[in-house]
């Protein structure tokens, strides 16, 4: 889709759905929110739907931040203590390594 | 100048085709290793984790001033060492601690060991000096444990009992070696006047991974797993075990039946799996052992009258923590097994024989013995002293046994016990569960491909009457009576040839069955042709396991041919305690085969269950079964190698 295409009116409506779609335990989606709308939300000249445009790509932005934040601090914590869990971290393989711990 | 570039860049493609693959020209590919393997028990992981790919400048260290270079001024590695063990340079514990630093340093990412036989090194023991201390007798004896006052194998090295992170090789191949040499050290990696080599250096690529990792427990519980990615369940480890074998004249038939046990082992435990010749330790003493069994059989019906059984039992594991006569003795206390403990009168074992010119020793405990034990065993060696001829039985000086399955019965009950020995207070084998353990000095009369041995050779002597004094004390100490034995020299001489020297000989083709490979691949060896090595418990009806050729040899030893049976009737024979085995037999028409009927039976020697809550969990000892990429290793040649590691 070319964004430069497409009314301001309809933008704000895709970065809602955008928006509302993170909270279903993706927050790629807000990160892909918050790059595609950042030109329009903030660097664009404004616009009546600037303002409530701003505030979910602001949130988007963040919510993003703390997703993948949590994402990584998960994989770090769970390959650190992985053999610690014993059983319990070996059913959450999906590749068994082979040759390592 | 791009021009050029890309014509030179043809010129080399051209060049690669010519030899077919470019990997061709790189690489050359080295036959005739054997892999250090993993083993993993519920703690720890020993052996050779290996790499799935291992690349190091290849250096050569053959003498002691290399082994000074390389300490000083070798900076361009990481290296793969190459060492060459020999009479001048041979492999000394303060070398291998030099190595084991190296390794910890990552100064050293592989390592090769060339073995070309016997006469190269001296003395060479990868064993502790008090092998199997952590579970034997004397464990929780405070002044005996950890054998502080006793060095049995005082050339241990330990290495047996360590963990590497990198693959350890050993090339046993003369001619790949020399070609290794020839291409990579003389050519690019030696120093000359004592300066290091200009690149390009030539680098040694080694891939052997281990498939398991971390302990026992994790090994086994990822072996039993499915991914939706993987598939199926990959079979990462597989534990470690090996059967006991066991015949008897002529039973105990009755509960009250007294038993005399005797004991030996036939599998030992060296640090390359397909190295492991094992001629002193242990089959010296199962030689002797079968020896004895076949003097015995024309004594059955005399035993019987005296309500004695003897029964045979050799033991496949007990170099990892006596793993096989600990699951017999569980066994036996869980009255699993068809002797009680109860019926034993007496146990004797028959540990490493050959090594001493006219003496053997006999070990008994010593420590918290009861005076009637004490008095029991005393009574037994002089038995055997008695009945020694040329070769004096002489009392250990020894409190304490020496490394023996006979400590696993001791540690249940009080029982009297022997161990016949060829050592005194310290092993006399210099080679104890090394690849250098093949006494093949001792057959070195014997022309390689005899395929019977026609005439008796002094170890064949020495063996026999070994096993000659023990026949007849044992008939004694069983019946009250003396009687004039004869063992079969020629026996002893074919034994001893082939299990040290060929397997592809008359006496182990008789005895197998027909569908066995004597000779299934092991051909490429350097002079022996069957690894003793303790290894994973495989199905008996393989047609290359050692445990199937020593239920054969076992069977023969203690049975009859019987000539008028027909294959099926041999295989359903079952009366009283006999069985029938269907092998090739002595026919001149080969396709035959004939039925040996003995008393033979099997016990299995894996650690008792999977049960981590079990005590005996501590047993299981697992090994890996596979390699991601097996042998033959590939070694790289001439690669070019830019920005080398500098080592400070």
């Amino acid at each position: 889709m070319d964004l430069a295409k497409v009314s301001n009116g309809e933008k704000l409506n895709i970065c809602r759905k955008y928006f509302y779609g993170g909270f279903g335990l993706l927050p790629v989606l807000w990160l892909v929110n918050f790059v595609w709308f950042f030109r329009d939300a903030f660097l664009k000249e404004t616009f009546p739907e600037q303002k409530k445009l701003r505030q979910y790509v602001t949130i988007s932005g963040i919510l993003a931040l703390f997703g993948i934040g949590i994402v990584v601090a998960w994989a770090i914590v769970y390959q650190k203590y992985r053999l610690d869990w014993g059983e319990a971290g070996d059913r959450l393989l999906f590749v068994i390594p082979v040759g390592k711990p | 100048m791009l021009i050029l570039l890309y014509l030179s860049f043809l010129t080399c493609l051209t060049g690669a085709i010519e030899k077919n693959k470019l990997s061709e020209k790189i690489y050359i590919s080295l036959e005739g290793s054997s892999v250090c393997y993993l083993r993993l028990n519920r703690e720890n992981t020993y052996g050779c984790k290996g790499a799935e790919s291992a690349v190091g400048v290849l250096f050569y260290m053959d003498n002691a001033a290399r082994q000074q270079w390389f300490k000083n001024n070798a900076r361009q590695g990481p290296y793969t060492l190459l060492i060459n063990p020999t009479k001048n340079f041979p492999f000394t514990k303060e070398l291998m601690l030099e190595i084991r630093q190296y390794i910890n340093d990552k100064k050293v990412n592989s390592l090769l060991v060339t073995y070309f036989g016997n006469s190269t090194v001296e003395q060479f023991s990868p064993e502790s000096t008090c092998p199997n201390h952590k579970y034997d007798l004397y464990s929780n004896d405070d002044s005996y444990k950890d054998c502080l006052d006793y060095n049995w194998n005082v050339q241990g090295t330990n290495w047996l009992n360590e963990y590497f992170e990198i693959p350890i090789l050993a090339l046993y191949k003369a001619d790949q070696v020399e070609k290794l040499i020839d291409i990579c050290w003389k050519k690019r990696n030696e120093p000359k006047n004592d300066q290091p080599p200009q690149s390009p250096l030539c680098a040694v690529e080694i891939k052997s991974q281990m498939r398991g990792a971390v302990n026992a427990e994790v090994c086994l519980r990822r072996t039993g797993k499915t991914t939706n990615l993987n598939g199926e369940s990959k079979e990462l480890c597989t534990i470690i075990g090996a059967r006991t074998i066991i015949s008897s004249y002529p039973g105990p038939l009755l509960q009250e039946d007294k038993v005399i046990l005797v004991l030996a082992q036939y599998l030992t435990l060296t640090m390359f799996e397909t190295l492991a010749p094992g001629a002193n330790n242990p089959l010296s003493g199962m030689i002797t052992l079968l020896a004895v069994a076949k003097a015995l059989k024309t004594s059955e019906k005399e035993l019987q009258t005296h309500g004695r059984s003897i029964v045979f039992m050799l033991f496949g594991g007990e170099t990892l923590d006596y793993l096989s006569s600990t699951k017999l003795v569980f066994d036996m206390k869980n009255k699993n097994f068809f002797i009680d403990k109860k019926q034993i009168e007496l146990i004797v074992e028959l540990s490493q024989l050959a090594g001493s010119k006219d003496q053997i020793y006999m070990h008994t405990n010593k420590i918290n013995s009861s005076v009637a034990i004490s008095q029991a065993n005393e009574k037994i060696t002089q038995k055997f002293t008695e009945y020694s001829k040329n070769i004096a039985f002489k009392e250990a000086k020894n409190n304490i046994l020496p490394p023996a399955s006979l400590q696993s019965f001791l540690k249940w009950f009080e029982v009297p016990g022997v161990v016949l020995a060829d050592h005194n207070t310290e092993f006399i084998n210099k080679f104890y569960n090394s690849r250098y353990d093949t006494l093949l000095d001792e057959l070195r009369d014997l022309p390689f491909n005899t395929s019977f041995v026609n005439k008796s050779f002094p170890l064949a002597k020495k063996i026999s009457e070994i096993a000659e004094t023990i026949t007849q004390t044992i008939y004694s100490l069983a019946t009250n009576k003396t009687k004039t034995v004869n063992v079969d020299e020629i026996y002893v001489s074919n034994l001893l040839f082939c299990l040290l020297k060929n397997n592809s000989c008359d006496l182990l083709r008789e005895i197998i069955p027909t569908d066995f490979n004597l000779t299934a691949g092991y051909g490429d060896k350097p002079t022996w042709t069957r690894d003793w090595h303790l290894s994973v418990q495989q199905s008996l009806s393989r047609k290359i396991s050692t445990e199937q050729l020593v239920l054969s040899l076992m069977a023969n030893a203690t049975g009859i041919f019987s000539h008028n049976v027909t294959e099926k009737q041999c295989n359903s024979y079952n009366t009283g305690n006999k069985t029938g085995l269907w092998v090739n037999g002595f026919e001149i028409d080969k396709s035959v085969g004939m039925c040996i009927i003995s008393a033979i039976r099997h016990h299995s020697g894996l650690s008792p269950g999977y049960d981590p809550s079990s005590i005996f969990y501590n047993y299981l000892s697992h090994k890996d079964l596979f390699y991601l990429q097996p042998q033959p290793t590939r070694f790289l040649i001439m690669a070019i190698r830019s920005g080398l590691r500098v080592h400070g």
